[in-house]
């Protein structure tokens, strides 16, 4: 008998609908870091997104039979997060605006080495800036490691949507961290 | 940046839920309750429209004949509620769908346009192979052709039709 640390998702799923319900702790352990930072992406706040992972955790297994065990269980689970995330926003209104008037300054050198750590925390700050619909797909992509099919299902977009936005978010990227450099 | 996420023992705030059964796992049939009423609200609501654009042919080629129909005969003719039925069954039907598949991807635009593109096709072919004089003989569609006829006798004709 395969251990349970070794099954499939979902293949535990089926094992907490049919057998035992208690084994949801391992999707818990296996899912709650990567749901949080990817909430934190979305909301910006820790709190909340302790909330929204806290609330699709509860959705998640009140909806578990739903699940089709034929598909992929982590694209179904961060789409979960992504509703209770937007939800949320919606609630409290929280939006980052985009200032449309960026200047691009091709004469600052991204690469430099010496900049490299500071550079790091910077690229984090101008993250948070984005619009949402870019910063979403560029989590998923870049830290989450998500492939564009995979992306695609958890936000409800068709593939070429997913490139064009992540392609997008890059040149946006680039755009605020050079002017935030700048100041 | 956002702040590191101070450590939430989700674990053992959720599982302490679960094992005093305060959340439960929805039974299968729940969703599978969900599908039925939404296959049932979709045949319910193709049948309307197909009827409703059948209708709509009959009326055009009874009357006036299909080139020289009128506008204001259609507009006095046609049984709007059924419009209304359709309207409601249509949002009714995503919002179901909407409901109880919150988490896959659906492609709402290609549902839409197959559904419209097949009562067109249904309802033309029902017209085509004159399915209307059978309807009008059957008991619960007889009412609805005779007040159509009963209609069509009171309406002036338009020099040029018939």
């Amino acid at each position: 008998m395969t251990p349970i640390h070794d099954l499939s998702d979902e293949k535990l799923v089926l094992k907490i609908r049919t057998q035992n319900k208690e084994l949801f702790s391992f999707i818990i352990k296996r899912y709650q870091d990567k749901l949080l930072r990817y909430a934190l992406y979305l909301c910006q706040d820790e709190n909340q997104a302790a909330d929204i992972v806290q609330e699709s955790f509860i959705k998640s297994y009140i909806n578990l039979n739903s699940f089709d065990t034929k598909r992929k269980f982590s694209s179904w689970i961060y789409r979960i997060v992504h509703n209770e995330a937007m939800n949320a926003l919606r609630g409290t209104h929280k939006q980052f605006s985009l200032d449309e008037d960026f200047e691009i300054d091709s004469g600052v050198n991204l690469e430099n080495e010496m900049l490299q750590k500071e550079l790091k925390e910077h690229i984090s700050l101008c993250f948070t800036k984005m619009p949402i619909i870019y910063r979403e797909p560029l989590s998923l992509y870049f830290l989450e490691e998500k492939s564009y099919e995979e992306i695609s299902d958890i936000l409800k977009l068709p593939v070429s949507t997913v490139g064009t936005r992540i392609n997008r978010a890059k040149i946006l990227m680039k755009k605020i961290c050079q002017k935030n450099q700048k100041k | 940046m956002p702040k590191k996420s101070k450590k939430i023992n989700f674990e053992k705030e959720i599982m302490s839920k679960i094992i005093s059964e305060k959340i439960k796992i929805k039974p299968k049939i729940y969703f599978i309750f969900g599908s039925v009423i939404t296959i049932i609200s979709f045949i319910f609501l193709f049948s309307i429209s197909v009827f409703s654009t059948n209708i709509l042919f009959f009326i055009l080629k009874r009357r006036c004949g299909i080139y020289q129909w009128q506008i204001q005969n259609l507009l006095i003719n046609f049984p709007w509620w059924t419009l209304i039925i359709s309207i409601l069954g249509i949002v009714l039907g995503i919002l179901i769908i909407k409901k109880n598949n919150f988490s896959y991807k659906k492609n709402f635009i290609f549902i839409i346009s197959i559904f419209i593109i097949s009562i067109i096709i249904s309802a033309f072919i029902i017209n085509y192979l004159n399915l209307n004089h059978f309807f009008a003989r059957q008991r619960p569609m007889k009412r609805f052709y005779q007040q159509l006829e009963l209609r069509d006798k009171k309406i002036p004709r338009f020099r040029g039709v018939y």
